[in-house]
């Protein structure tokens, strides 16, 4: 009994990973996203903090030269 | 027993230790190992932007190459820099096999090589062509003494196009100097720095040591694949990092297997985001609220508070949301800048791990959407960039998602959303500071008590102080260094080669272990009748109604001159 109930707790974990990973797979870019760099290069987008993207701090170290 | 002093004893203090030791053994490192004649290299290249700006009404050839190279003086490119990137970094990026994230073949490897040595030639042949345009616009504009309106926009409009472009390939160049990654070697190393981290803590605070090893290795093994599933090209584009497959990988783990029993004494989730803050702190540097000038300031810094402040209102009057921290943390989640604020907050008020969760879940699947909407929104209003740029910096919560969104509109939103938002992410520090002080003096109804100062001081999550502590310290490192030497000191070396990285990993390993010890059933309770959906959704409505008006009034009417210029 236990063991049956040990197979399906891992089966379902198997089945979630699966479905995780298969949700990556989804080219979600051809669907919702008429960005322009999609189609073209890899983009990240997945910055949190303003400090985990290089594009912010290019932003702020160009808008601080512009200023001078 | 001997008595230990309470600064050995209590988990916020460790947290001061170990993230005041990382930043200062950082800020020893890359004073230590700076470029060479870095100094002398910025005087020059400033020399070279003031005399190009003082020439021509735009920005010259000449301007844009001072600028990139002045851009690229940075502490992190040097060796020792390089090698604690390495140690730090992240599984690579993948499409279709997850293993490619982690290990390459040299086949492969050269294979990937070959095909961006061949794009970036046909970029390089492109550029050589725009350059060309660009030198004689810029010529035939110089021969009229720059006087000529006409030519001057030629030029200018021909110089950006050869910028954008020699930014293109010289971004397929980095890809093609790529090194083989065969990170495992790095993952051991570095999972084994860590727990030496932890180790002192863990033995004052009475855990058992090889406990949490062992339970360690498992959180940092689902750290990893965390990791591995945010560098996912697809979900990069998306914008669904680290912080989302940490939580649903972790719950998956604890709703299916369950999480084992030996992997409990290292679920020190608060314990990983309080010294994850205090890394946190030193990203949060003060001066640069004035990057953008005043304007960016009354849009970040009064629309936040005040959409902040009403919707925690609203949540607890009129939605009457029963957990005060969850909807602190939603508030703060939405209005600030989604899950760093979240957290922050979440560890001032000391919020239930499943109201985090919540929080940090809302705010991610908002932000996905929202990072596609607005810029087109914005497009079919009509809006102008720099009015665009600034109403998404105000109001997306994530910064690659402002980014991405301010790119859709064009450069100049670009810089403007990516600057509101970082002048944003500084009010962090301030919030979570006034959560603290809130929660410490105010009962379970939220009513102010008339508490004494021991009682206060006692209460206070004593992290707060490093955070606050390491913000402080930074930015009068920062000042007192001035603008580029600090550039190439601070946030592209300590923190872009360092802190950044190393916050990140205690953050993934914070979120797996809330996800380990989250139960599907206990967060459907929290999320009663949908009300704190109901609470992002106003209080988002609000923020966007709020920050749109703002930026019209501070940008176009009160200060247009400072607009003209950027």
């Amino acid at each position: 009994m236990k063991s049956k109930q040990s197979i399906s707790t891992w089966l379902r974990l198997f089945i979630g990973l699966t479905l995780l990973f298969l949700f990556t797979q989804i080219q979600w870019g051809n669907y919702f996203f008429p960005t322009k760099k999609m189609d073209q290069e890899e983009v990240d987008n997945s910055a949190l903090f303003y400090t985990e993207s290089e594009a912010a701090m290019d932003a702020a170290f160009y808008l601080n030269k512009n200023d001078k | 027993m001997e008595k230990r002093s309470f600064l050995l004893t209590h988990e916020d203090y460790w947290s001061i230790w170990i993230g005041g030791f990382i930043l200062l053994f950082g800020l020893f490192l890359f004073y230590n190992n700076t470029p060479e004649d870095f100094e002398k290299k910025h005087e020059d290249y400033d020399q070279i932007l003031q005399t190009e700006k003082e020439k021509a009404p735009f920005k010259t050839i000449e301007w844009y190459r001072a600028f990139r190279a002045q851009r690229s003086i940075k502490a992190a490119s040097e060796p020792v820099g390089k090698f604690f990137k390495k140690l730090t970094g992240k599984p690579s990026s993948w499409s279709t096999n997850p293993l490619a994230g982690l290990y390459k073949s040299a086949d492969r490897d050269s294979l990937e090589k070959h095909g961006y040595t061949i794009k970036l030639a046909d970029l390089v042949e492109k550029n050589k062509l725009q350059l060309v345009l660009a030198e004689d616009a810029q010529q035939k504009a110089a021969k009229e003494d720059f006087k000529n309106t006409a030519l001057n926009l030629e030029a200018e409009a021909a110089i950006e196009t050869w910028y954008k472009g020699r930014e293109k390939s010289s971004a397929m160049k980095k890809k093609t100097k790529g090194t083989n990654p065969f990170k495992l070697g790095w993952l051991v190393l570095w999972f084994g720095i860590l727990s030496l981290l932890f180790l002192p803590g863990i033995y004052f605070l009475g855990e058992k040591r090889k406990g949490f090893v062992k339970g360690f290795a498992f959180v940092f093994l689902i750290a990893i694949i965390s990791y591995l599933f945010g560098a996912q090209s697809n979900m990069k584009a998306m914008g669904i990092g680290y912080a989302a497959w940490a939580i649903v990988l972790g719950m998956l783990i604890s709703n299916t297997i369950g999480t084992p029993k030996w992997v409990t004494p290292a679920l020190q989730t608060s314990w990983f985001i309080k010294t994850g803050l205090v890394l946190l702190g030193a990203e949060v540097l003060f001066n640069k609220v004035m990057s953008i000038g005043l304007p960016g300031i009354f849009v970040a810094w009064m629309t936040t508070p005040i959409v902040l402040i009403s919707t925690y209102w609203f949540g607890q009057n009129i939605l009457k949301i029963k957990s005060k921290t969850l909807n602190m943390v939603i508030s703060a989640d939405m209005s600030v800048c989604g899950v760093s604020a979240a957290v922050a907050t979440a560890a001032a008020c000391k919020a239930k791990k499943e109201e985090l969760t919540l929080a940090i879940g809302m705010s991610m699947a908002f932000t996905s959407v929202m990072m596609i909407v607005l810029p087109i929104i914005i497009k079919g209003m009509g809006l102008s960039e720099i009015l665009g740029g600034a109403w998404i910096g105000g109001t997306i919560d994530a910064t690659g998602a402002v980014v991405a969104a301010g790119e859709f509109l064009g450069d100049k939103a670009l810089y403007v959303a990516a600057t509101i938002k970082m002048i944003q992410n500084i009010l962090i520090g301030i919030i979570a500071f006034g959560v603290a002080i809130y929660f410490t003096t105010s009962n379970e109804n939220g009513e102010k008590t008339k508490v004494g100062i021991s009682e206060i001081w006692n209460r206070f999550p004593k992290f707060i102080l490093g955070f606050i502590g390491a913000s402080i310290l930074f930015t009068l490192i920062y000042t007192s260094m001035g603008d580029n030497h600090a550039y190439t000191i601070i946030d592209q070396g300590v923190i872009s080669g360092l802190s950044k990285n190393v916050r990140g990993w205690l953050f993934c390993l914070a979120f797996v272990s809330i996800g380990l010890s989250t139960n599907f059933s206990v967060l459907k309770k929290h999320f009663s009748g949908g009300k704190p959906l109901v609470l992002y959704v106003v209080g988002q409505t609000f923020n966007l109604i709020l920050t749109l008006v703002m930026a019209y009034i501070m940008f176009y009417l009160i200060f247009p001159d400072i607009t003209k210029q950027l």
